[in-house]
Formats: C-alpha cells, structure tokens, sequence
C-alpha cells in the first residue's frame, strides 16, 4: 500500500509537472482571498492541541497561534522579544530569572492571567503523568530531572559531618529496563573543606543498601583522604515514594552509624514561583545562554488551569479550550480544517492583523501544490513541495528559500566490530562526494563539511571534513582492507522514502567507487527504522535533526554518553567534559570556544557522518506580508498580513 | 425469509469477534509501538505511560480488557491523537465516505447500467463496440491515474474545478468520477452480459410469442434478470467503496474513514485499527446480506432454508 501512495504521487507529480511548464512569474492564482484571511498547509492532522504534550512542526505552528509563552520570537530575527513578560533580570550569577508580567494580562475566556499559571503550567508540564516528551528542556531548573523522572530526594545525615543530599534513581539494564535497584551517585563541591566529597550507593529491592564515601577523615594525624563503607538495610517503599533507615559506617577511625531518609520529589521542589501576581522567578542550577530563547518554545506555554482541572484530558476539545495567544481555535474538522480568529483579549490585539487563519492539513505534497496553484491555499511551507518540482519552481517568484538549523546525517554503529576503527569512520566519510550530492538535491543545501549546521548566532561550526578519496584509501588501507578487501558488506539502513534511498545509493556508489566497498541499502518503514536505531540494530543509518532552539547545544547534547538520542554507542569522557563545562560557563564566548573544542573532537572521531545542512524551501503568494524565512522554521503569524494592494508594489 | 435474516444477524457475532481477536493479536506482531518517537522521554515517564495505557499487563489481560469495552461501545482513544477518541473517528469520518460511496455508487450504476443495456441490445454494432471499449480503458485505468489526470484537466489547467477537499458540490465531482469510473466499468460489461443471457431465455421468448411489445418485456423481464451479476456484484463492491477507497479520499483529500487502514496501521495505533476495522467488517456483512436478500427479490427461482 506504500508502494500505491508512491505510485500516487510519481503519477500525480508527472502530470503536475507537465502542467508546471507554464512560463507566468507565479505559480498559480494571484487573486488574494477577501479580507485578511490567511490559509496555510498545515501538514498532518495534529496528534495534540496541548501545546506541552506536542512534538511535530503541524501542532507547533498551531500551539504558537494560540499561546504565547513568556517571550515570543521576532518575526525576522527570531530574537526573543517580550510576550507574555514585559521584562526581565538576570541575577549576576546567571542562574535566577526574574520575569515581570505585563499588567492586565487574560485568558481568552476572560479569566485574568497571573504568575501563578506559569508555576501551574510548568509544574503541569514536570509532572512525569503529562509524559511531556520536551520536559528535558527545562531540567536546567532546580529540581526539574528530579522531580519528572520521579527520583527520590534523599538526605544521609552523621554526626560530624555535613547531611548528604543525594538523588535516588532507578537502575536501568543495557536493553532499558528496570532491575530493580535504585541508585545515586554524587558529589559536593567544596573545594578544600574537610568532610565528603564524593559519594554512590546502591539499594536492592530487599532493602539491602551498599555504599560509600569519599573525602577527608579525621584521622589520628589530621584530616587524610579516604574511603568511607556505608551498609545496611533500609526501608524503601518505591509506590509511595519514601525511603528510611540506618546504614553503619565504617572505615572511619570509630564505629558510627548515618540516617537516611527520602521521599520522592514533588511538584513544589521545582525552582519555580510566583513572587506575586505578577512576578514569576525561576532557579536555574546553571546558567543557560539560550534560556530567553526557549522561553518562547511552544512546549513552555501557559496552559489554563481552570480549564484543565475541570474537564482533564478533554481541555482541547473545542467548547473547553482556553488560549492566551493572538488567536482563538473556532472550528475544527478532524483531517479537513482548523479554523482560528484573532483572540481580541490578546494583549497585542490591535497590531494582529489577520482576522482568521485556516489551517488544513494536507499530507501530500503534490496536492498541496495543487491547492495553492488553485489559489486555494496562500503559503504551501517548507518541505512540503516535492523533489521533482524544485527546478521548475525555483525560477518562480513566489519560491523562497533560507538556510534551516538541521542536519542529515549517517549514524555509525561503533559497537560493529569493523566501525569501532576511528581510521574506518574516518575513511568513509573522506569518500562522500558532498558537493556532488547536493547538486543533485537542487534544493540549495549546503554540503556540511561540519556538524553544527551554520545560522546559529556566535558559533562557527570547525569546518573539519574534507572529501579525499585518496587519504580515505590510505586510512582503510592502514586499518587493514587495502583496496577494500576484507571489509564486509555493509547496510544502510534508512527509512521508507524515495529521497532517502536515492542519496543511499549515491553514497553506495561513491564508497565502491572510491573505496572499493560493498554497500546494501536496507529499508524499514518508520517505527521499525526507530526501533533498529534505538537497539543499534544496524551498521549505518540515515538519521536528521532540526534545532529545538538556536544554541549548539541542540545538536552537540546528542552525543553525551548514553544520551537518550545517541544511539550509536560513542561514548567519550573528554566530550562529555567538555560539555558539562560548557554548561557551566558564563562567558558567551569562552562558552562557543568549548563548544568549538567539543566538535573538534566529535569531527575526529566521527560517531556520525554529517552530509548536508537543511534548506527551507517555501511558496509564498505575493500578496503575502510578515512572513519571513527565518532558521528554525518559525513564522509567528501575528505578523502576518495580506496586502490587496500588493501590485503596486511587488517587492518585499 | 424472517428467519434466514435472524440467522445472519447471528453469525454476524461469531464472525466479527473472530476478526476482532485476530487483528489484536496481529497488530502485536508488527514491531515497534505506539510509543516510539524519536525523541527519547526518561525510562520512569516512559513506563508511567505505558501503564496508564496498560501495557505493562500481560496480553492476554489487556485483550479482555479491550474486548470487554468495545461490547460496551467504548472503542477506546486513539493512541496517535490521544486527546480523541476511535468513535470521534467513526462518527465524523463515515458519514463522508458514505456520501462519497454512495455517489460513487449512483454514478457507477446509471453509467453502467445504462451502456451496457444499450449495447446488449444493439449487439455487435458502435453502440456496442464504443461503450465496452470505454469500459475496457475504465477498467484497466487505476484510479491514482485517473484522478490526477482529471485533476490537471479540470483544475490546473481549465481552473473549473477545485483540486481537493471536500467543502461543497464542486468538490464532490472529480473524486465521484474517480471513485466510481471503474465500477461503473465493470457494471457496464456485466449488464450487458446477464442482459444478453437472459434475452436468450425461454420465457422471454415465450413473453415474445404472446404478443407483448418490447419495451415491455424489457421493462417487466429482461432487466432484472440481467441485473443479476451486477447485484452479485454490487455486495463487496459497495462496502468497499463504502469504506472509502483509500487513495481516491487521499488523492483528494477528502475527510473520510479509508486513510485511517494505512495511517492507523504505521502509527501502530491499535485502537484506531481495531475500531476501524471491526466497524469496516460490520457493514460489509451487512452489506452483504442486503445483496443477498435482494437477489431473492429479483430472481424468483431463488429460495431461502
């Protein structure tokens, strides 16, 4: 049946493409509709109208409509402005904000707005029940990773020393799951105080508690470094969340004996609050350069209280939802239409333009050209104009394009006995012809002769890799395949898509060619595409990633060892440090220069192969204002307007 | 007859749990879940979900546990779309495929069974020879041909009628053709058929002998014994058409219930699978049993016991 919506679309695009050749300087109808009125391709159906349970672009276009977060992006520049806050301090360690709400704020029903809905909402989207797959976007707050993967905040007291704060975990087993041990590792910073420094344990399921610490001990001498056991039995109840008892301590110079108690983190322990009606500070464990930024991510939206408490899981349904944002939802078709007005509560209601935005959700691409020829639709976004009609459209007007913050990208699985060879990684990368391939995507993509796709402010990616044929030979040849012999057959495995399989089979071509490998295209649809990738059930793998906000973390994060996006096995101690130094630091650019060094390495070591940077490439009718290409693909649409008077003056 | 119908509604039970239970357990078997997304959410948020879904249950209970509702009409909430329900689905995206079936249907019937009356009786002669020619390119022309090819004819090019969606009567012409082009097709080449085989029968003749003029018999006898084959016909094809030709409601992009058997199926979204196909199976048997009952009506030689 894939193969039937392939078929569709070759047909459909063939017989579009013939009717394309026109030679007009649009695409299409010109006419716009009456009034301001704007209609958008808004994908696939969305799977959520909560805007903290969303991840797809369709439903962040939707939830950016409707709500507005602490600070909303600049049309043009992305540059977070003022929204829901109207201003902001900064504590001098970088670690507290303080947001000053705008006076008067409401809820499109009419309800008034305080700080008290963002520790609601935040609180809400924390809490591990609303399975919020962004919530790792703001474990930078105090207590955040704590309390959304339901750790239990511990304290491990003896006389003498300082109380041990420390985090109960579960234990997970190489394949994810749960084996029943709960365990913490930590350590506090107080560099050249007398007392425990570092410390781990380990509680099974009986209770059984083994652990130990490590510092300076009183001995008969002075303080001296040591180990420090710690061991007993402890009373852990993992449904109700508490933990107590008593461990002995020994190693020190007398018996003594520690009490520990826990209980699982709560939704307060969060570093949120509101000072009062209209101030809302958040701690933050360290300082994060892009938080203002973030803060303008659709995940991070209020969500109203009143609502979500009375009708639950039902809140999006159309006579319940409540949204704070330019617009208002008033109609919804499921796979037909969403229809939205201008929310006259909005606080900025008098510089939106638009009157109503219709959203449809169209799933293909050939169609969706179709409608906005027709005159149906007035933008048909990025990515969704097929392959086929790049050439042909790029010579309109009303075709736009700009560089994306993403990245495609093969995965190397380096637990493979043949890819564990940094020379190996290293030579296969040397053998893509990059600028070729881009040629042939017609789309504008820039080769990516490095990671970190370009755009991002103050960061400039090292631009480490090259294409030489010749020193790819030499490297395998050094790592034991001289021409190639030897080295096994190796899969690509990507997932069901004609673009993908066509770039599959250039790089095929160009690893025999250059290396003299052999190479098998694998293909898996979607779900079994993640699942291989996930349980590294493959060799090489065609993987992407699109920035969740404009920071090179984004994309270096994936690497960590045993990030939850890794999947490829790489695990490195330096990059790891780097990273978490990275994180720490308060000067910017001290801060992109570790970045720097972080990809230096991950460019030598090469877990991944990067191949191109993303384009966006859209249709825009001229008659339409206020929409800009900008990196990450946003376009808020309150900025957006049709001009009927756009004849007069073409350019924009 | 009373009887014969009872007794199909009762089969009707083993038949549709028969479907039910195999299809559970067949959507197990593809791998991957509903839950894999490609971005990782913490081990412990991951496991809370999966029990507010149940699946930390053994099958076997969770299999009762569906069944046990879906007697009760609760089809359960989409797993993809979770803030709706498998009903929400149903209710809203059948009656559009019903209405588009059923035009579908209308369509294939009077350009059907009107050239294939035709061309039975004027036999072997351009009445005949153009209308099953036509059949024949209908026939062998696939639909996701079809409907683009209407598409850049009527709406890229001459701008007379929209390329997609479903908001008014101009919008329902072009995928009523595609829809139904081929079944009208078939209808056509088996009017003609069972026409020209019934006007060979004895007791057309014998209507002939007693003086009855032509029109007449063909009115009274000869049509609806040549209606036979396109009943027999009309059962499976009507509920398919029913249950939306999936590329014509993609191609076209209309609201209906088809895409969900593809969509629902890669998401591994079992409820909508399930609830989709149970209700898809209904109405075919239904469907079924209404040709059935009304091939009684037309041929008097047929009983029930």
């Amino acid at each position: 049946m894939r193969k039937m919506h392939a078929l569709c679309a070759l047909a459909s695009s063939l017989v579009l493409g013939a009717g394309c050749a026109d030679n007009s300087e649009y695409f299409g109808k010109v006419s716009p509709p009456e009034g301001q009125v704007f209609r958008l391709n808004n994908g696939s159906e969305p799977e959520y109208l909560d805007p903290q349970k969303m991840t797809g672009q369709p439903d962040g276009r939707i939830a950016w409509a409707m709500f507005e977060g602490l600070t909303r992006y600049d049309p043009k520049t992305l540059v977070p402005m003022p929204g829901v806050a109207e201003s902001w301090d900064l504590s001098p360690d970088g670690k507290v904000y303080t947001f000053h709400l705008r006076k008067g704020l409401r809820w499109s029903n009419g309800d008034p707005f305080t700080a008290q809905d963002f520790v609601y909402s935040w609180r809400r989207f924390l809490t591990p029940e609303t399975a919020a797959q962004y919530a790792y976007l703001l474990f930078g707050i105090h207590n955040a990773e704590v309390y959304n993967s339901m750790q239990l905040l511990t304290t491990l007291r003896m006389e003498g020393w300082q109380p041990q704060a420390l985090n109960l975990r579960r234990e997970l087993d190489e394949d994810e799951n749960f084996t029943g041990r709960w365990i913490a590792s930590w350590s506090t910073q107080a560099p050249g105080a007398t007392g425990i420094t570092a410390g781990s344990l380990q509680v099974e399921k009986d209770g059984q508690a083994k652990g130990e610490l490590k510092g300076w001990i009183l001995g008969p001498g002075g303080p001296v470094e040591g180990t420090l056991s710690l061991e007993g039995r402890l009373a852990l109840d993992a449904e109700a969340g508490k933990v107590s008892g008593e461990l002995a301590v020994g190693g020190g110079p007398q018996a003594a004996t520690a009490q520990l108690e826990g209980r699982r983190a709560v939704a307060e322990d969060i570093g949120i609050r509101a000072v009062d009606d209209l101030t809302f500070e958040v701690s933050l464990d360290y300082p994060i350069q892009y938080f203002l930024s973030l803060c303008a991510f659709y995940p991070l939206s209020p969500v109203p209280r009143q609502s979500i408490e009375k009708n639950g899981d039902k809140w999006t349904e159309l006579e319940n939802l409540v949204s704070n944002g330019a617009f208002v939802m008033v109609e919804r078709k499921i796979q037909d239409r969403m229809v939205l007005i201008r929310n006259e509560r909005y606080w900025n209601a008098k510089n939106v333009r638009l009157e109503k935005v219709i959203l449809y959700p169209i799933e293909l691409y050939t169609t969706g050209c179709d409608l906005y020829k027709a005159g149906e639709l007035d933008v048909e976004p990025s990515n969704y104009i097929p392959q086929e009609f790049i050439s042909s459209l790029s010579t309109k007007k009303d075709y736009r394009t700009a560089s994306q913050l993403g990245v495609y990208f093969y995965r190397l699985n380096v637990t493979n006995p043949v890819l564990k060879d940094k020379r190996v990684r290293k030579a296969l990368s040397m053998a893509v012809d990059r600028d070729r391939l881009v040629k042939f995507l017609k789309a504008g993509q820039p080769a990516a002769y490095q990671y970190t796709p370009p755009g991002i402010y103050g960061y400039d990616a090292p631009k480490l890799l090259k294409y030489d044929p010749e020193e790819g030979k030499r490297l395998l040849a050094d790592a034991g395949y001289p021409e190639g012999k030897g080295f096994p057959t190796l899969d690509i495995l990507y997932n069901t898509t004609e673009q993908h399989r066509q770039i599959a089979e250039i790089i095929q071509r160009d690893w025999k060619n250059n290396l003299g490998i052999d190479v098998r295209l694998n293909n898996q649809e979607w779900k079994v595409y993640l699942k291989s990738q996930r349980s590294l059930d493959y060799q090489v793998s065609r993987s992407a990633w699109i920035a969740d906000y404009a920071d090179p973390t984004t994309f270096l994060d994936m690497w960590l060892t045993g990030g939850g996006n890794n999947n490829t096995g790489w695990s490195s101690p330096v990059y790891d440090r780097l990273i978490g130094e990275a994180a720490r630091e308060i000067d910017p650019v001290h801060r992109m220069q570790i970045f720097r060094d972080a990809e230096t390495l991950l460019l030598d070591e090469l877990p991944i192969i990067p191949i191109y940077s993303y384009t966006t490439f859209y249709l825009q009718k001229p008659y339409v204002r206020g929409y800009y290409p900008t990196s990450l693909d946003a376009h808020p649409l309150e900025a957006v307007w049709i001009d009927h008077d756009w004849q007069s003056h073409p350019q924009e | 007859m009373g009887l014969y119908v009872l007794k199909r509604f009762l089969q009707m039970i083993p038949v549709l749990w028969i479907v039910a239970t195999v299809t559970f357990f067949l959507m197990r078997l593809a791998p991957g879940g509903p839950f894999d997304k490609e971005r990782r959410i913490p081990p412990e948020v991951e496991a809370n979900l999966k029990k507010k879904y149940h699946f930390d249950e053994p099958i076997l209970k969770q299999y009762f546990r569906y069944m046990s509702s879906a007697l009760q009409g609760d089809l359960g909430p989409s797993y993809k779309y979770a803030e709706k329900d498998v009903t929400d689905f149903i209710r809203d995206g059948f009656p559009i495929s019903a209405q588009l079936g059923l035009m579908a249907l209308a369509f294939a019937l009077v350009f059907g069974i009107l050239p294939g009356v035709i061309a039975s009786l004027r036999q072997n002669s351009i009445w005949d020879y153009g209308p099953m020619s036509m059949a024949m390119l209908g026939v062998s022309i696939p639909n996701f041909v079809l409907g683009p090819l209407l598409v850049l004819v009527f709406s890229m090019t001459l701008y007379w009628l929209p390329p997609a969606r479903w908001d008014g009567p101009s919008y329902w012409i072009l995928p009523t053709i595609t829809l139904g082009s081929i079944y009208a097709a078939y209808i056509a080449r088996l009017t003609r058929g069972g026409m020209l085989e019934v006007v060979r029968q004895d007791y057309i003749r014998t209507a002939r002998a007693k003086g009855l003029p032509e029109w007449r018999i063909l009115i009274r006898h000869t049509i609806w014994g040549g209606m036979l084959p396109v009943v027999s016909f009309l059962g499976p094809a009507t509920a398919h058409i029913l249950t939306g030709s999936v590329v014509v409601e993609k191609i076209f992009l209309v609201p209906g219930l088809g895409r969900y058997f593809i969509d629902a199926a890669i998401n591994r979204d079992y409820t909508l699978v399930l609830g989709v196909v149970l209700f898809d199976s209904c109405v075919l048997i239904l469907l079924n049993l209404v040709v059935d009952v009304l091939y009684g009506f037309l041929d008097p030689r047929v009983t029930y016991d």
